[in-house]
């Protein structure tokens, strides 16, 4: 019965670390691909926008694509495994 | 051209070196274990500048400059497409596909479904995805030693090709490592050494580039929106797919380690992808028309500072090319010798025995890329690059992520929808190059068609893995880490 019950409990555990990992990959995930592929998109239906100089002869676009855009690429993989490694050392410690 | 002794020298170096790391490594190299993934015992930082190497091949080192040069911004969707991928990569499998520790990606799709018919499907798209990505960087191999150094075209690909082959069968994944963290720090050298010499001819003001270059900041000049837009999303979604990419996952201690290992590749592979563009925009600057879309770095580098430089130029791609070809030997040799001999042939095979099939299997892809890349000499190979990645997004990586994260996936579901994308990936781009569409990457079909598939043969199928919760928990949980 006891062993019933820990085996129960360990199984909520793993589903809900399964869940939860999930959902912070799936958001993150949705918001890098959304930020990657809405480049091509606003070139263009946003010509005017994204050729607007913000840093001397830097366009938006160019900003973006060329600088921006590796920048996030590494503030969401750092935020995800400090994140993940925080949640399994939560796990491990159960 | 033909009479660089810095360059002659550096390549030269590159291949004593490599020796030298494959007899060191050779003593590592006792099981099955440590031929395939070193033991599993390369640290996090080890794994991150050898998979940088191994990514970084000489369409990354020459391909991305020279595109910028004939292209300006277009050219620059190459940079973001090949980063973004490892992104993807790290949030959806790189801890899964480490804690589940085989050797292959068909071990890990048989796993997950218990299949010999899915095994027998990913062993082909592994060979496939790994035969076009093989051949361009052996024609590319040639060319720079044959047109750059002025060696025959065929000595220097026969060369080439003894040489990765030796280590590979020697040293397996333990030398293969370390050759590839030693190319990489040399190209990333090269590159940084370049683009610090282009910005000092500015007073190393980026913005001053900039106004150097006009018109060619901005986009539009080759890809239209749809062929942008599916350009990018089969760079991205293809990376998380190479085959011999996520083979180096089964490398790292753990899946935390991977974790880090995939981190540390987007610092090291991103700072280049931001360098690339520069030195592309340098070789418009000064060079004008007489670039060339493969030649325009090493060119720029001459103008620069003249030959020496040149040479370290073609030292670095030579360094891009080997530890890629490598990487991609490796994963065949896994595919041939793990997957087909071992698992489909003779399951009872011993270790010594399935070494020297390793070996064996190694020895003959490495001759069949030496072949390869005297067949297909001055042949325009650009497309089998794009063909590698599409198949890869449109076959592994659905797959691959709907098997770890929908425990609905049916071993139906997975065949049929790696079929499916492999035979419209290929489909779209062979009917594409006959003229008969300018759908150049077929990406933005494919990759939901066979997501698609997956999804709705596995709910007709209804047929779920019994041990399918077993493998979830195996695969997400971070047991004994």
């Amino acid at each position: 019965m006891s062993n019933k019950k820990n085996k129960d409990e360990d199984t909520d555990s793993t589903g809900e670390l399964i869940a939860t990992s999930f959902k912070l990959s799936v958001s993150l995930g949705i918001i890098f691909l959304a930020m990657v592929l809405i480049l091509p998109v606003l070139n263009e239906y946003a010509k005017n926008l994204m050729l607007t100089d913000v840093y001397g002869n830097f366009t938006v676009t160019y900003l973006y694509t060329a600088i921006f855009i590796f920048i996030i690429g590494w503030i969401i993989p750092l935020y995800y495994t400090l994140r993940t490694d925080k949640r399994e050392e939560e796990y491990n410690d159960r | 051209m033909t009479d660089n002794p810095v360059a002659i020298a550096l390549v030269l170096l590159i291949v004593g070196i490599s020796i030298a790391v494959t007899i060191f490594s050779r003593r590592f190299t006792r099981t099955t274990a440590d031929f395939y993934v070193a033991g599993r015992a390369i640290s996090s930082i080890e794994n991150a500048f050898a998979l940088s190497g191994d990514y970084m091949s000489a369409a990354t080192f020459l391909g991305i400059a020279g595109l910028v040069w004939l292209y300006g911004y277009d050219g620059i969707w190459y940079s973001v497409g090949f980063f973004g991928g490892w992104v993807l990569l790290l949030l959806f499998l790189a801890s899964p596909i480490r804690r589940f520790g085989a050797y292959t990606i068909a071990d890990f799709v048989s796993g997950r479904f218990h299949s010999k018919k899915l095994r027998l499907a990913a062993l082909i798209g592994t060979i496939l995805i790994s035969v076009f990505y093989i051949v361009p960087q052996m024609v590319g191999i040639g060319d720079i030693l044959g047109v750059l150094l002025g060696w025959d075209y065929v000595m220097a690909v026969a060369i080439a090709g003894i040489l990765m082959t030796v280590y590979v069968v020697v040293g397996g994944m333990r030398a293969t490592t370390y050759n590839q963290i030693i190319q990489c720090v040399i190209l990333w050298t090269a590159m940084f050494v370049i683009i610090a010499l282009t910005l000092q001819k500015f007073g190393f003001s980026y913005n001053n580039l900039l106004i150097q270059v006009g018109a060619y900041e901005n986009p539009g000049m080759w890809l239209n929106f749809q062929n942008s837009f599916s350009l990018i999303l089969g760079l991205v979604l293809g990376t998380a797919g190479l085959p011999h990419i996520l083979i180096r996952y089964y490398t790292n201690p753990s899946g935390k380690a991977a974790r880090w290992t995939t981190v540390g590749t987007l610092l090291i592979i991103g700072t280049f992808y931001m360098m690339a563009p520069i030195a592309g925009f340098g070789a418009r600057i000064f060079l004008g028309d007489g670039g060339g879309k493969n030649t325009a770095l090493p060119l720029l580098a001459q103008y620069l500072a003249g030959d020496p430089l040149m040479g370290v130029v073609i030292a670095g791609a030579f360094a891009a090319i080997l530890s890629t070809v490598v990487g991609l030997i490796i994963a065949t040799t896994g595919a041939v010798a793990h997957d087909f001999y071992t698992n489909l042939i003779n399951p009872q095979a011993s270790e010594e025995k399935q070494i020297l099939v390793a070996k064996i299997a190694a020895a003959s892809v490495g001759l069949f890329s030496i072949l390869t890349g005297i067949i297909f000499k001055g042949f325009n190979v650009a497309f089998l690059v794009g063909l590698a990645f599409s198949i890869a997004a449109s076959t592994f990586f659905p797959v691959l992520l709907m098997g770890t994260w929908w425990r609905g996936t049916t071993e139906n579901g997975a065949l049929v929808g790696l079929i499916v994308g492999m035979i419209s990936s290929t489909g779209i781009i062979a009917t594409n190059l006959l003229g008969l569409h300018e759908l150049q990457n077929p990406a933005i079909i494919t990759v939901p068609l066979a997501f698609l598939t997956i999804y709705i043969v596995s709910k007709l199928d209804g047929q779920i893995p019994p041990d399918t919760d077993e493998f979830m928990r195996k695969v997400h949980t971070p047991t004994d880490e």
